[in-house]
């Protein structure tokens, strides 16, 4: 009976300070997050150059993007560029990931140095980099020039310039590549010596074995790079200097969503551009999610 | 048994290896570019250049108009501002999320956690008339005030997992001392939350060095601009014509997140790992 | 002794340090007319920004305001400047395209110089003719600052090499295509006769629509010309594509700067438009030359005198005074005059032409007597003059370039390409009404 006045007291002192300290992320995301959404929701719905009020005009934006070239060939760019970098992404972060986890002496050198081009991946620098060994009389030419290959102009053709944003994505596998080694530690040790006393051969182990005690891992990575992808802007910006070319083959949806909104101030047909995008990455994501239940395995 | 061992070591390797120099050799070439006459940029594979020049530095440092002094001095300004908000307004919503029990925070937890899935384009526009609104467009403002309240949920979650971790004893027995929540945070949590911290420092630094989009959108004033914009400034504004001015300078943008990089990879690398735990 | 504490006053004492760029979280602008200096942004090549920098100089030493250049090649020039009129920022003074003007005063972001004319700015000094460049529903946003007929230019050195006669002034779409395809087998593997110029509307599409008693747009803001004139064209190109004569579309990338990558100066084309003789000639060491753009079966030029870059400055500006002072400067003086020389275009004024003419080296004079004699051949034409660009060409210029290059990558087909332009450029005509 004492008892209850004491445990409302103490809820009250956790509730004010809970709060307190919550306070600059609540106000942040209020701030910053949920009227920003709110808002661009609204603007979604109008016609709006920054300069002049906002003029409703209901659905005709979202009704515009499905009759506007340009967009559907963003979409089209976008998609394959997800559905190709990430799977090549992840697969070449499980693939290193094994290889280094036989306890070899130089681990942490290899690990950073896999490391870092995901961490400088998305910068201007690196994107300047990529466009000049993938040009015409760049690095990688040369290279297939020793084996007597005739290297395309990599950059300059619309059948290959996506390629090698994809190529740079893949290049990025550091990160993803972290968080299976991490895993790849933690598996029991006791399986792999019973499957090594039934002689079980390497691939056996790897697909029956490794790879679903790491699914977890693999859904996170998942999620992660594909919500990564779909938001890929800087090398396909520098990479087709702004413009998305040649003839739109490296229009990435964010590209065409800053060209839209910020190069022909049609902001309003942007943030509609914007929700389409959220509305995508969620359906992606809550396929994930379901289909998680039967492939993902947590050990508890 | 052993020797069979000792094979798949070698064999490992050698593959390694091989992706190691075929992803690390773009930079090799960067680098070694940089230092070569103009002329012989695209002549070699060899990374090594016969006619060491630090010309391409010196004419690419001011080729924009402005030197990249100030666009270096407006990255580290902004950088570093982001850091230190994003560090303390990070670790105070974490503390919460972890050691704090009150109303609604399993709802504001899978809030947060859904914010971290939220792409970046469904706010860049309204927060940019937002901004216009409040005049602070062409300044620094937009890009480091989010981050003063913790609008980057990754970090949020990477602490409060880091949190978990402090055994409460700790805590329970700075209370039974009469420290109030806000000595407990400071003296206890705090220290302990280093390597976390650290992360956050080296994460939250090299991400918003390099972050263009945002920049390119908010600065537009060029005695303003940014390591990246200056960069890309140069790419514009050469068009093909000098491209050891160009490479030179991606080096020098590269240097700062490099040499963070390099000082803290051990600490960092360990950091990463740990975000893919549950 | 927590390495986050220190590592927070370190952090703190790097802020203070770093504070030099401090003033980066002040409101725009401020800076700008404190220390009185202006930005000033144009698109053009090597030569053009050297002309510029120089003048530019010689502003601030003759008037103590500093002027902070800007410069890029004309892809996505206009691009950015979009994004900062929103912003609140653009530069004090920029270049336009003649054939813009039109839809960014339809904007409302460009200042209407009356004001700063005659005062400030001399624009009596310009030839009649050109003055009225920049004018829009009878008032004056731009300054002209040069003029001229677009020529096509051509490696005479490369020619002399392949023992093949020079085009001459009397030549035909026809010939054209002839020529080219001979230089393209005389210049060998990987290079070609003459560019891919079906997206050029200034330099080749409105010349060979003239010759057919077409334009590019109607007085009333309407396009000029039909789908199966606009067909035609594409297959025009294509024809010559197919045969090798001209240069692939991925050498298209490198031509909107007037540098050392151009594929003219590159040694990879023989023949180009788009740019003069005065900023592609002192890239290489060949001799260039200029030459009418190919004629009708009429023999008609087709030609229409193209008013050049105009400076303007845009609407709200923080420094109008300064910027019209550094517009005059083109136009007044002397020294001024002489550093651009004829990086422009064709001096607009009998100033410029006089204090121009003892330093013309001789690719200029090529120019100047380039100039008065496609004058000459335009008005035996007896065309009528070419109506200025109405609002949203600048969108209908972007389709052109676009559905140009989707035929010559061989993305779509010629009809296709056609109706989508069309689609694209009436859209954009009409909506900027």
């Amino acid at each position: 009976m004492s008892a209850t006045p004491v445990r409302k007291r103490k809820r009250h002192k956790h509730n004010l300070a809970g709060y307190g300290f919550l306070a600059p992320w609540l106000v942040g995301l209020f701030a910053f997050t949920l009227i920003p959404m709110a808002y661009s929701l609204y603007l979604s719905l109008t016609k709006f150059n920054l300069l002049t009020a906002p003029q409703w005009t209901g659905f005709d934006n979202y009704a515009r993007l499905f009759s506007d070239e340009r967009y559907l060939q963003s979409i089209k760019v976008t998609l394959l560029y997800v559905v190709t970098s990430v799977p090549l992404k992840l697969a070449a972060a499980l693939l290193v990931a094994v290889a280094l986890n036989r306890g070899l002496k130089a681990l942490g050198f290899y690990r950073a140095t896999f490391y870092l081009p995901s961490l400088l991946g998305a910068s201007v620098a690196v994107s300047v980099m990529w466009r000049q060994i993938f040009s015409r009389e760049g690095l990688v030419n040369q290279f297939l020039g020793l084996f007597g290959i005739q290297g395309a102009d990599w950059i300059g053709d619309p059948r290959y310039a996506m390629w090698t944003l994809v190529l740079l994505s893949g290049w990025q596998f550091g990160t993803p590549m972290l968080i299976f080694l991490a895993g790849l530690k933690q598996l029991p040790q006791d399986l792999y010596e019973a499957a090594a006393i039934d002689g079980a051969g390497r691939f056996t182990v790897f697909f029956k074995i490794t790879l679903p005690l790491l699914s977890p891992m693999v859904f996170f990575n998942l999620v992660l790079e594909t919500i990564n992808a779909f938001q890929t802007f800087t090398p396909a910006y520098v990479i087709s200097n702004g413009l998305g070319g040649p003839i739109d083959s490296t229009l990435l949806y964010t590209l065409y969503l800053y060209l839209k909104g910020f190069g022909s101030m049609q902001m309003g047909y942007a943030s509609a551009m914007a929700w389409v995008l959220f509305a995508v990455i969620g359906l992606f994501t809550a396929v994930y999610f379901w289909s998680a239940r039967r492939w993902v395995n947590y050990a508890d | 048994m052993r020797t069979e061992k000792k094979q798949v070591h070698w064999r490992a390797h050698a593959v390694l290896i091989v992706v190691l120099v075929a992803m690390i050799y773009p930079m090799v070439w960067l680098v070694g570019a940089s230092f070569k006459p103009e002329n012989q940029i695209f002549s070699t594979m060899n990374p090594f250049p016969f006619a060491f020049t630090i010309a391409n530095y010196l004419s690419g440092w001011t080729a924009t108009g402005n030197s990249f002094t100030v666009y270096l001095a407006n990255s580290l300004t902004v950088s570093l501002c982001t850091v230190i908000a994003n560090v303390a307004s990070c670790s105070v919503a974490a503390y919460a999320f972890a050691r704090l029990d009150f109303a609604f925070k399993r709802f504001w937890f899978a809030v947060m956690l859904g914010t971290m899935m939220l792409p970046f384009q469904a706010t860049l526009i309204p927060q940019y008339t937002i901004f216009y609104q409040l005049n602070w467009i062409n300044t620094f403002l937009p890009l480091v005030v989010p981050y003063l309240l913790a609008t980057d949920a990754f970090f949020i979650f990477l602490m409060v997992q880091f949190i978990r971790g402090i055994p409460r004893e700790l805590d329970e027995a700075a209370a039974l001392d009469g420290a109030g929540h806000v000595r407990v945070f400071f003296s206890i949590i705090l220290p302990l939350l280093r390597p976390a911290l650290l992360t956050t420092t080296i994460l939250t630094f090299i991400w918003t060095f390099n972050d263009f989009l945002r920049q390119l959108v908010y600065l537009s004033d060029h005695s303003r601009y940014t390591a990246p914009l200056g960069l890309n400034a140069f790419v514009d504004r050469a068009s093909g014509s000098s491209y050891g001015g160009m490479l030179a300078m991606s080096v020098v943008t590269l240097v700062p997140t490099v040499a963070v990089f390099i000082v803290s990879q051990r600490r960092l690398v360990e950091g990463v790992a740990t975000t893919g735990i549950k | 002794m927590s390495i986050s504490r220190r590592g927070l006053f370190g952090l703190a004492g790097g802020l203070a340090a770093a504070s030099v760029a401090g003033c980066g979280f002040a409101p725009a602008g401020n800076s700008g007319a404190a220390n009185n200096s202006l930005t000033f942004r144009w698109w053009g090549g090597e030569a053009r920004n050297k002309a510029y920098q120089s003048a530019l100089q010689i502003f601030t030493q003759k008037n103590g305001t500093k002027v902070d250049p800007q410069f890029s090649g004309y892809d996505g020039y206009f691009n950015k400047l979009n994004t900062e009129f929103a912003g609140g920022n653009p530069p004090d003074l920029f270049q336009m395209d003649t054939a813009l003007v039109s839809t960014y005063a339809a904007k409302g972001v460009l200042t209407d110089l009356g004001s700063f004319i005659p005062s400030t700015i001399h624009l009596d000094t310009l030839y009649p003719a050109v003055r009225g460049a920049g004018v829009v529903d009878g008032k004056t946003y731009g300054v002209p600052s040069g003029s001229g007929y677009a020529p096509v230019l051509y490696d005479k050195t490369v020619f002399e090499q392949a023992k093949i006669p020079v085009p001459a002034d009397t030549w035909t779409w026809d010939d054209f295509g002839r020529i080219a395809g001979e230089m393209s087998k005389a210049m060998g593997q990987g290079k070609y006769g003459a560019l891919d110029a079906s997206k050029d509307d200034s330099g080749a599409l409105q010349p060979w629509l003239r010759q057919r008693g077409k334009d590019l747009y109607t007085g009333d803001g309407k396009l000029g010309f039909t789908k199966d004139d606009l067909a035609e064209w594409f297959a025009l190109w294509e024809k010559l594509r197919k045969a090798g004569a001209i240069c692939p579309p991925e050498m298209l990338s490198n031509t909107d700067a007037a540098t050392g990558s151009h594929p003219l100066i590159s040694g990879q084309i023989a023949m180009t438009t788009g740019w003069g003789l005065a900023q592609m000639a002192p890239l290489t060491q060949h001799t260039l030359d200029i030459v009418v753009v190919p004629r009708g079966g009429n023999g008609k030029t087709g030609q229409a005198l193209s008013g050049g870059v105009l400076l303007c400055i845009p609407a709200k500006s923080k420094n109008p005074e300064a910027a019209a002072k550094v517009i005059d400067l083109f136009i007044s003086d002397v020294d001024a005059i002489k550093a651009m020389g004829m990086s422009r275009g064709i001096p607009p004024s009998g100033k410029a032409l006089e204090t121009l003419t003892p330093t013309l080296t001789a690719s200029d004079k090529r120019d100047v007597t380039y100039a008065q004699y496609v004058a000459d051949e335009v008005a035996k034409d007896g065309l009528p003059n070419a109506p200025t660009a109405p609002p949203g060409y600048n969108d209908a210029k972007t389709a052109l370039d676009a559905a140009a290059k989707q035929v010559a990558f061989g993305k779509m087909s010629i009809p296709d390409a056609v109706a989508q332009y069309f689609r694209d450029a009436e859209a954009a005509l009409q909506g900027a009404k």
